[in-house]
């Protein structure tokens, strides 16, 4: 009996190592090696303002990833994240590290639903290691080797599951992490803001694009000559990988795809099916999915033909792409093809809602010029964020200058919110969208009067666009008539938001608000959002009365709407407007926690600037989070946990150790 | 023999100390034997006076007696951003992630309820339970209690170290530098602490007295202690890890009297509460430190 014990420990180790050292071995690791290399940002800021910081390669990384505990790698699609991932998982192996590669890429819808019901993070985390990892090793497994033993956990491809499934990814490895012993984790991503548990234990890098040096070095040894255009495309490693096999080079991502399809797998006349096929399977919301729906629309011929060129591989029932690139190139294909597919449903499925925006950025490369505007509008309509990814990362595009110019003045009047999230998204955009001289300019002004004043002077354009730049520079403070309040109701959703934007920095009469009011009654949902939007810039009782409507609207965009006004409502209001204000939210807690986006908006609203808020703000949100907070789950009792520590700045300097908080002033 | 007897001996605190060295587990800042948590800046100003940690950790939150090259320290102690559960709980996932305190200790001031183990103002009460009451169900008029699971104070830390120096008062109450001469000593009970989300300011108050009595056995009143209690719960994830925790209050007012007095009271009486939990807690921490007070070493004093 003793021998058989003995037998039993002895062997259960180099199982787990024979796992592990098969999971490292399957990688592919292409030849030739590029010199990839990552910067370090210590907030989200500084990742998207990151040019020339001092560069590391994966042992440098790995060696912060073990003293930091989380680091998150962003990067641009096709930027070699993968791949140093792999490298870093590599070196981890070589320093009897355990590490547990995890590729998010077969992380189907199925497994995903199963996922978010799964009631504890910790549970989430072991189904996550024990489905989609070789090793199999679960929680207990890691837990139960000794504690000098270091275990890293690598995450890739954050951005291949949807959004929600993709921050509530976050969460449990934020949790994972902090209890957990002796455990990293390393989780690579696009260039999109998520939040975090814990902001300041993570550690945020975003690899760089190949130096010219490297591009040039690798083209020269290929033969091959280019121009200087040709090299910016070639600073991505997969682009290069590309360049170096095909030998040409076409004149925007998605006609580099393209080239590629036709030239080894697909003819002409196939393209059209499998692009709406790639299309259709993506409703999986996964990078994976049934290989027979695949071939029901795209025929059986161009399916063997995908899968004989590599581009499509099969893993028993279910089949993906080798680069994700070459699916949303497909999807992205059929999409631009279809005018009538411009939504938020279309959006959302080719991006796994908002996760990865190169399915947009390629169609935007497609769309002829005539429909590039409405395109890029669509896409404004529907997120903020894929709108910046979209001008700045395609290569050619047909959007004009003048819808080019909406686009950046409406993220620019932004960065001026009153809400810290929404302000920072905008800041984000802008800063993607550096390329543009105007979008630098506007990231430097200090005051929304600097914008106005330049657009006023600047920007020249057809009809359309000078009533557009009349309509958006109203001085703030102004009256405005009654016509101009109007078109707040306007079809055209650029019109319609705009005015809903400036009217909330005009100066409007008892009528005009009462206008308003009238219209959050009204019957079109969207007019009632942008009345309920403006409304939050004008506190009263009679418009907190239109808001409370607005919190038990049918429909859920007004009510997102209504959350959002009420806090901007109560942050300016007098002590008594305030105080019913959050009495009212209290009240109609069933409106807003039923729905998880609306309990988001909240956290969101809440955070409100210090300089821009009244004294008692922390403690009358505090005071609200913790009358919703014990019902909540524990997932949302975490949140709120979070948002109430968002509302302070610690006082924790020694000249500040004295300060009495606000939240130290709470009363019955 | 003797010399046989004196190599066992070592070879037996060898082994110890590799034991004790063992569970030294690391957290990202180093590891705490002990960590304390404070909640207002007064709290937090005595505390640290009584230990001595003057030392601030530089780019942290935390201070410590003195700086250590292997940063493992006997204790921390780190002040919360403010009152309430929501943000206890906070710093305690950090605490518990920085240093992987073996022990954590929550040292402060609670509101007391007068004619229950004939509490006074200036006692300590070291807690036994932790009850939440600020969860509940209205339905058809009457309140229900709802409850989430979480961690309770440690046995081991109140019957073997707690209780015993609640009986020995000889040995802290000569450090207690807030006595007056002619003034009895605080005493130090044992009980039940409820933890809510109000500040407990008005005897008259409804909602209050209704929560006293709900909790009709509670000793004393706060709005920490269930924060941490839920953390600890949380972390205790680990066949590795095994936090304890200990609250010890000083009664800084009365939540059941005194109504219009309750600030006066309380600004009156925090500084004494303070120092009277810290100075216990400060010998508390010493017997938790020196292993020769402990059992095993009074166990081979014995063989001796």
């Amino acid at each position: 009996m003793k021998f058989a014990r003995k037998a039993k420990r002895a062997s259960t180790i180099p199982v787990w190592r024979a796992r592990l050292e098969e999971d490292v071995s399957s990688f592919g690791m292409p030849s030739p090696r590029f010199d990839l290399r990552v910067a370090f940002a210590r907030t989200y800021d500084k990742l998207f303002e990151l040019l020339d910081e001092r560069l590391l390669h994966e042992e440098q990384l790995l060696s912060n990833a073990i003293s930091d505990g989380r680091v998150l790698l962003a990067g641009r699609g096709g930027g070699g994240k993968t791949i140093f991932l792999r490298r870093c998982a590599l070196r981890c192996f070589e320093l009897g590290y355990v590490p547990v590669f995890i590729s998010l890429k077969f992380f189907t819808q199925q497994k995903a639903s199963v996922w978010l019901d799964l009631g504890s993070r910790l549970a989430k985390i072991d189904f996550l290691l024990r489905s989609l990892s070789i090793s199999k090793l679960g929680i207990a497994e890691l837990d139960s080797l000794t504690p000098s033993v270091q275990r890293v956990l690598l995450i890739d491809g954050l951005n291949e599951v949807e959004a929600k499934v993709a921050q509530e990814l976050i969460f449990c490895l934020d949790e994972y992490a902090a209890t957990a012993i002796s455990t990293s984790v390393i989780v690579t991503d696009r260039l999109v803001r998520r939040e975090f548990i814990s902001p300041s234990r993570w550690s945020l890098y975003a690899i760089q694009p190949l130096s010219v040096g490297e591009v040039r070095g690798q083209v020269k040894s290929a033969e091959n000559t280019i121009t200087s255009d040709q090299q910016t495309l070639l600073t991505s490693p997969y682009f290069l990988d590309l360049y170096l096999a095909n030998g040409s080079l076409g004149s925007s991502s998605a006609a580099e795809m393209q080239a590629w399809f036709l030239e080894h797998a697909l003819s002409a006349a196939e393209l059209p099916a499998a692009a709406e096929a790639a299309y259709q399977v993506y409703s999986h919301k996964s990078r994976s999915f049934p290989i027979n729906e695949f071939q029901a629309i795209a025929g059986e011929s161009a399916t063997q033909k995908l899968l004989a060129s590599g581009a499509l591989t099969l893993n028993a029932e279910n089949a993906l792409f080798d680069h994700h690139l070459k699916h949303d190139f497909l999807a992205s294909h059929h999409l631009a093809a279809h005018h009538e597919l411009w939504c938020k449903d279309a959006f959302d499925r080719v991006t796994f809602s908002g996760s990865s925006f190169d399915a947009i950025m390629m169609c935007l490369e497609q769309v002829p010029e005539s429909e590039a505007d409405p395109f890029i509008r669509s896409v404004y309509d529907w997120n903020l964020y894929g709108v910046g990814y979209s001008l700045s990362e395609s290569r050619h595009h047909n959007v004009s200058e003048q819808m080019r110019h909406v686009m950046v003045a409406m993220f620019a009047e932004r960065r001026w919110d009153l809400i810290e999230p929404t302000a920072l998204k905008a800041r984000d955009t802008l800063k993607l969208l550096r390329e543009d001289a105007d979008s630098r300019r506007f990231l430097e002004f200090e005051h929304l009067q600097q914008v106005l004043n330049f657009i006023r002077d600047s920007w020249q354009g057809p009809k359309w666009f000078l009533n557009w730049k009349e309509l958006f520079t109203t001085e703030p403070g102004a009256f405005v008539s009654d016509s101009v309040q109007r078109r707040i109701e306007d079809e055209d959703s650029v019109i319609g938001w705009t005015t809903s934007n400036v009217l909330r920095r005009c100066s409007l009469d008892e009528t005009q608000q009462e206008y308003l009011r009238f219209l959050v009654g009204g019957t079109s949902a969207v007019v009632r959002w942008r009345a309920v939007h403006t409304l939050g810039a004008f506190p009263s009782l009679e418009n907190l009365g239109a808001l409370t409507g607005a919190i038990q609207d049918d429909d859920r965009l007004v009510r997102y709407g209504g959350v959002r006004a009420c806090f901007e409502l109560a942050s300016q209001a007098s002590e008594e407007v305030r105080e019913r204000t959050f009495a009212m939210l209290s009240q109609n807690s069933n409106f807003i926690l039923e729905h998880a986006s609306l309990k988001d908006e909240m956290r969101r609203a809440m955070l409100i600037p210090r300089a821009k808020r009244p004294e008692s703000w922390i403690s009358s949100c505090v005071r609200l989070i913790s009358t919703w907070q014990p019902s909540e789950s524990s997932a949302d009792q975490e949140k709120w946990t979070r948002t109430a520590q968002s509302l302070f700045d610690l006082p924790f300097t020694e000249s500040a150790l004295g300060v009495t908080t606000e939240a130290n002033e709470i009363k019955v | 023999m003797a010399s046989l007897f004196i190599r066992l001996r070592e070879t037996i605190a060898s082994a110890m100390q590799k034991q004790i060295q063992a569970v030294h587990l690391r957290g990202k800042l180093g590891h705490a034997t002990i960590a304390i948590l404070t909640m207002t800046a007064e709290e937090f100003n005595g505390v640290r006076a009584v230990f001595e940690l003057n030392q601030e950790l530089v780019s942290t939150a935390y201070a410590v007696k003195e700086l250590n090259e292997h940063q493992d320290y006997p204790v921390v102690i780190r002040r919360a951003s403010g009152q309430t559960n929501v943000l206890s709980n906070q710093i305690t996932r950090e605490i518990l992630e920085d240093f992987r305190p073996t022990y954590l200790l929550v040292i402060g001031t609670a509101g007391g309820h007068s004619g229950r183990e004939n509490l006074k103002l200036g006692d300590i009460v070291v807690a036994d339970y932790i009850d939440y009451s600020g969860y509940w169900k209205l339905k058809n008029g009457v309140f229900h209690a709802r409850r989430n699971a979480c961690d309770h104070p440690s046995l081991n830390l109140l019957a073997n170290f707690a209780e015993g120096l609640s009986r020995s008062p000889e040995e802290w109450q000569h450090r207690f530098a807030s006595h007056i001469d002619g003034e009895p000593y605080p005493k130090v009970l044992t009980g039940a602490v409820v933890a809510g989300d109000l500040l407990m300011g008005d005897a008259d108050n409804a909602e209050q007295q209704r929560i006293l009595t709900a909790y009709d056995k509670a000793l004393a009143f706060e709005m920490e202690s269930y924060g941490v209690a839920r953390t600890v719960y949380a972390y205790r994830s680990s066949v590795h890890y095994n936090p304890q925790f200990l609250i010890i209050r000083g009664i800084s007012d009365l939540v059941n009297e005194g109504a219009h007095e309750n600030n006066a009271t309380r600004a009156k009486w925090t500084p004494f509460a303070v120092d009277a939990a810290a100075t216990f807690a400060s010998v508390l921490v010493e017997r938790l430190l020196e292993p020769e007070r402990s059992i095993g070493k009074t166990y081979i004093r014995g063989r001796q």
